[in-house]
């Protein structure tokens, strides 16, 4: 209890209630500019909060993501073109919307499910998080060598597009990792002698290229022009809005509960949670067939699922230490260079921060109702605002964001190589996100299995002699074998059909 | 496509000669011209981005940005 006093008074300080709202104005901007995207958005915020204290870096990072998440249904809804792939999965619905002149409705129902949503995952991560982690506080190295292990097998299941290029680009993160000083041993690797490179490759910069820097790449490659905003007048976005939310409150509920969960899945974040409960609601709504032009029940469902998803992934990120989507892999980072490793012992000595992320995470949805609303009639102004002048200023933003972690030249040459990298990966159908886990994970992992093994004395079956290990390894290493038996089997199934033809 | 990592391995080479307040208007200048900005209003953005940039980081977040040929003036 008294715990949550103390969160109280973290949290509603000056301070951090400024940081929230200059965060909020800077998530909204972001988000409703096509092409920069709210990973971006908190890619960009890693200088700032480097200089910060950590409930107040939490908090600007939390309230950005959610503003920039709803604020990318703006253009998706005014120029079909989604201002962060979250919004991808409606777009169309929502400009169809429009088209037929309900911008407002359209709006508006993005705006209050985005709400309720982030409060309905807040829930979710409050409720879940501090009775996991009181379990978790009872795991070992082989524990959470398999913890690491299913959450990067997850990265790639879930990851979009071919499950073999999830492979590759979990494979290419994992080699960062090992890039070095070896965790255990000291000795170091693929250094080629130089010093910089024994400290590793750090998140920082790497994420900052990833997605920044790959993105600058992208407008470069094909500067799309200014769209042309519709003359439409938006004012009266909460009209009618009470009615929808009541005739569709299943929806909103189960929106919720898709987007917590696939949220808290490794490698699934809100972009995926929307597609899901976008499929889910047209596969279950009685009036499947006026899906698509411009029904607002499939809004509903997408809408609240991409802001939950965002509190489901700090689920797994604060409780173990591994991120459930790219934005909280970016903010273990920011962890992890404050000295604050996350995971079950953090609720135990310092619960109050684990609070405080809770309240700036109800507090950052409710601000959303009043900010969004602003930002939607000011959405004309916003949209108007030259792509082309923002990318150069972005690109030396990001120089000197790379550059201030250690004050060397180095951060910028690996923020260009993995910006190059993750550009060159993404136009060739490869995910990024397993590449980031890959990155974040993958010292995690070595570790815990150097630890382990020298525990169990050499021995692997150490890795099964516990309860909860044994589970999990069997676990992970079903997940590993079921799509091989599954092919061997369709294997002969194929030869036995054809052996039956004559 | 090879501009913004040609611009950038030129930062990562010349930043401590140049320092940042040059070369980060020279990279705006190059790219802002390249997209399409008038002469007039790209240099004054290039300029006026570079100036915030530096308050903001040298002066707020205290990042030893390099000076470079500027020493005399901004050291």
């Amino acid at each position: 209890m008294e715990a949550i006093f103390l969160a109280f008074s973290l949290v509603l300080e000056p301070g951090v209630l400024g940081v929230m709202f200059l965060s909020a104005v800077f998530g909204l901007f972001v988000g409703s500019i096509p092409g920069l995207t709210a990973t971006m958005a908190a890619a960009l915020l890693i200088p700032f909060t480097f200089f910060m204290d950590p409930v107040p870096a939490i908090a600007a990072i939390v309230t950005t993501v959610a503003m920039a998440i709803f604020a990318g249904d703006i253009p998706g809804a005014l120029l079909r073109i989604p201002g962060t792939p979250a919004s991808a999965a409606y777009c169309d619905e929502a400009y169809a919307l429009t088209r037929k002149g309900k911008a407002e409705t359209a709006l508006g129902v993005s705006l209050v499910c985005s709400a309720i949503g982030g409060v309905l995952g807040s829930a979710v991560l409050a409720l879940t998080a501090p009775s996991l982690a009181e379990f978790a506080i009872k795991f070992s190295s082989f524990e959470y060598f398999w913890l690491a292990c299913l959450g990067l097998s997850c990265a790639v299941i879930v990851s979009t597009g071919s499950t073999l290029k999830g492979l590759v680009s979990l494979l290419i993160g994992l080699f960062i990792a090992t890039i070095g000083i070896d965790v255990t041993a000291g000795h170091p690797r693929f250094t080629f002698g130089n010093v910089e490179m024994m400290g590793g490759i750090s998140f920082i910069p790497a994420m900052i290229g990833m997605f920044a820097i790959s993105e600058v790449l992208r407008f470069i490659a094909a500067p799309n022009a200014q769209h042309s905003v519709p003359q439409q007048a938006i004012k009266h976005v909460f009209r009618g809005i009470g009615g929808i939310i009541s005739k569709y409150k299943l929806n909103v509920a189960r929106g919720g509960v898709i987007g917590a969960v696939v949220g808290i899945l490794p490698g699934a974040g809100a972009d995926i949670a929307a597609w899901i409960a976008y499929a889910m609601s047209k596969r279950f709504s009685r009036e499947s067939s006026k899906f698509g032009t411009g029904h607002v029940e499939g809004l509903v469902d997408a809408g609240t699922a991409n802001n939950a998803g965002l509190a489901g992934a700090w689920v797994p990120a604060l409780v173990f230490g591994i991120p459930g989507d790219s934005i909280t892999a970016i903010v273990i980072g920011v962890l992890y260079m404050k000295g604050m490793n996350p995971g079950p012992t953090v609720f135990m000595n310092q619960p109050e921060l684990i609070h405080a992320v809770f309240i700036v995470f109800f507090l950052a949805n409710l601000a959303l109702i009043p900010l969004g609303f602003i930002a939607i009639r000011l959405s004309r102004t916003i949209l108007l605002v030259p792509r082309h002048v923002l990318i150069p200023i972005i690109l030396m933003f990001c120089v000197v964001g790379a550059f201030a972690i250690n004050n060397t030249v180095f951060g910028i040459s690996v923020m260009l190589f993995m910006g190059v990298m993750a550009y060159i990966m993404e136009e060739n159908g490869f995910p990024v996100a397993p590449t980031i886990l890959g990155i974040v994970l993958g010292t995690m992992l070595e570790q815990n299995f150097m630890s382990s093994m020298i525990k169990a004395d050499g021995e692997f079956s150490g890795f099964f002699s516990r309860p909860i290990a044994a589970t999990l390894g069997v676990l992970v290493i079903a997940i590993w074998v079921l799509p091989l038996i599954k092919m061997v089997f369709r294997a002969v199934l194929s030869r036995r059909v054809q052996q039956t033809k004559p | 496509m090879l501009l913004v990592p040609g611009l950038l391995i030129a930062y990562i080479v010349l930043s401590d000669i140049v320092g940042f307040i040059l070369l980060s208007i020279i990279i705006m200048t190059v790219l802002l011209y390249r997209l399409g900005t008038p002469l007039l209003s790209t240099l004054l953005i290039a300029v006026a981005g570079t100036v915030l940039l530096q308050l903001l980081f040298a002066k707020v977040l205290l990042v030893p940005l390099p000076p470079g040929l500027l020493l005399p003036w901004i050291g």
